[in-house]
């Protein structure tokens, strides 16, 4: 297919191009902005993040790809039932509640820089520290490995492969591990200020086209009830079961993404903090409820779709729409630069903690214990890069497929939160116990996924594993406190 | 000591409260029919319970989350105070 034969145009991929050049420049501006070469610089941006950035950087980092793209998917295929991940998003900002405040002055006080220092200054056991760091590894680099096959689909899918899957990896990838190693945090924080901004305009310009007034809605409700009643009738009891207990997985799993931990960290103080997080609380609203009512305009539209073939129907959806009058073509753009943008800016805050933590909690620890900040930092650059080299490669390479482990993410995640979220709010907890919690915990959690198990005496797999650990994490430490 | 939503436990409760009212389990088949403003009754009645949790974390956060910067801010006010300075004034 020629490039002037793309759905959305040569236009479209020149806009994407100028995005593109214009998160180097971002890049290469946060590098004049740097300070020195030390790891709190690069990693934290100096701890100078202000309520703006500090918002658009959460909003960018939380909301990926997914949101823009696979939402809609499942709200075609569950139909209203999928509003359920409101207040999922939701759930992430109020496990913040607890620990953050007292977790970003201990990190101003001390220093931290990722979530392994809290851990050592907290437990100051090596074998947990590098198990909760193993275990956040490897939860993360496979959330990174589905952002850059993301990127792949989504050019390859809005180009109608005039541009192919592995260029629009390499290309896109190529961009975040440039500006990323330029400019550290400060590069990241101000491209996801861009990022945030054009997913926000994404999703509103989405709504704005899909259903932009109740009666639109109405209309789009009557519909399904008439033609797929299924959709939007009331769930039944398996699916609020499950709705409540994903509310508890992503929030405490949400809550401890080493990215998100770092934020707190970067932030330049606990009012910049406060106030990001109190519009950050309103963004579920605004974002998912547009992307779950264009999944549900998308069903009016093209009904029909079958399983993952519904997870094309924004593309579909901008498609149609472009070839309307320019404005909704300049508006089917926006929208698609602002789903690059969103995969963008969640892959760049990942890569950037994989290296801190790579960096610091392994090689500051063993190989490089006594190397100094700025060998360190200047490490976590190439680790940037190499990391980057093998998750691309992964991506490009056909034959090798991790999504199996990607969906364990959550899973593994919430066995670090009771060492961070207890470990920040309950003095009595020790490090023996949180260890063997830990232990316990990622081993139920990891063998019960990988052997297809979903759930154990009626609860998710997940939450099963994080109950063996809050037993034994809190069972045991009462029992030391006791001896 | 610094207050932080942390220490109150009726805030936790009432996101208990609130998240499973978020969750229609308690609604009959008969809550499918579009009401205002033009979703399903079920679905109306779970987006105006995330709304209040939205409103909700927005207020902990702003009267429960205290400050290092208030409290030092205060702190000094206090000092200046109890010396017979008060704010200055223009």
């Amino acid at each position: 297919m020629k490039v002037s034969e793309v759905p959305l145009g040569p236009g479209a991929l020149a806009f994407i191009g100028l995005y593109l050049v214009a998160m180097l420049v971002v890049g290469y501006l946060a590098k004049r902005a740097q300070r020195d070469e030390s790891l709190g610089d690069f990693y934290l941006a100096g701890r100078s993040l202000g309520s703006v950035v500090l918002l658009l950087t959460l909003y960018a980092t939380q909301y990926s790809g997914n949101t823009v793209l696979g939402y809609p998917g499942e709200a075609y295929r569950l139909g209203f039932a999928w509003i359920m991940s409101v207040s999922f998003m939701m759930s992430i900002v109020v496990a913040y509640l607890p620990f953050a405040p007292r977790l970003q002055r201990l990190a101003r006080q001390h220093h931290f820089v990722t979530p392994g220092d809290f851990l050592d200054y907290r437990f100051r056991s090596p074998a947990l520290s590098y198990l909760a760091n193993a275990v956040l590894v490897v939860s993360i680099a496979n959330y990174l490995l589905a952002q850059f096959m993301a990127m792949g689909h989504v050019v390859a899918g809005f180009s109608g492969n005039a541009v192919p899957y592995w260029v629009g990896v390499v290309v896109l990838v190529l961009v975040i591990v440039i500006y990323e190693t330029l400019g550290g945090l400060r590069a990241v924080a101000w491209t996801d200020s861009a990022q945030g901004a054009l997913l926000f305009v994404g999703v509103v310009g989405l709504l704005f086209w899909a259903a932009p007034t109740p009666s639109h809605w109405r209309s789009l409700t009557e519909w399904i009830g008439a033609n797929d009643p299924a959709k939007t009738a009331v769930p039944d009891a398996d699916v609020t079961q499950r709705w409540l207990e994903t509310v508890v997985l992503v929030a405490f799993s949400g809550a401890v993404y080493p990215q998100a931990i770092q934020r707190i960290y970067a932030a330049k103080s606990a009012r910049s903090l406060k106030r990001s997080l109190q519009y950050m609380s309103f963004m579920p609203l605004v974002t998912i409820v547009p992307v779950v009512l264009t999944g549900l305009v998308g069903l009016r539209r093209f009904s029909g779709l079958e399983g993952v073939e519904a997870d094309q129907i924004v593309p579909m959806l901008l498609r149609d729409y472009a070839l309307q009058s320019l404005p909704s073509y300049l508006l089917a753009v926006l929208v698609l630069t602002g789903a690059v943008a969103a995969i963008m800016s969640t892959a760049d805050s990942v890569l950037l903690s994989l290296s801190s933590i790579l960096a610091k909690d392994f090689l500051g620890k063993t190989l490089l214990r006594s190397a100094p900040e700025a060998r360190l930092t200047r490490t976590g650059k190439l680790l940037s890069w190499a990391v980057t080299g093998l998750l691309a490669w992964l991506a490009i390479s056909p034959r090798i497929t991790l999504w199996g482990l990607i969906e364990l993410k959550f899973e593994l995640l919430i066995q670090v939160a009771p060492a961070i979220i207890l470990g920040v709010i309950w003095p009595r907890l020790t490090s023996q116990a949180v260890l063997a919690g830990l232990v316990v915990g990622t081993v139920v959690a990891g063998s019960l996924a990988l052997s297809g198990v979903n759930g154990v005496a009626g609860i998710q797999a997940g939450l099963f594993a994080l109950g063996l650990n809050l037993v034994l994490s809190i069972g045991l430490s009462y029992r030391k406190g006791e001896t | 000591m610094r207050d932080e939503p942390l220490r109150h436990g009726w805030i936790w409760l009432t996101y208990v409260f609130l998240f499973n009212a978020a969750v229609p389990w308690y609604l009959p088949a008969s809550a499918a029919r579009p009401v205002w403003p033009g979703f399903p009754l079920w679905v109306t009645v779970s987006l105006a319970a995330t709304v209040a949790i939205a409103l909700f974390t927005a207020f902990v956060i702003r009267r429960y989350w205290d400050e290092d910067e208030e409290s030092s801010t205060r702190a000094q006010r206090e000092r200046s105070e109890s010396r017979g300075g008060g704010a200055p004034r223009h």
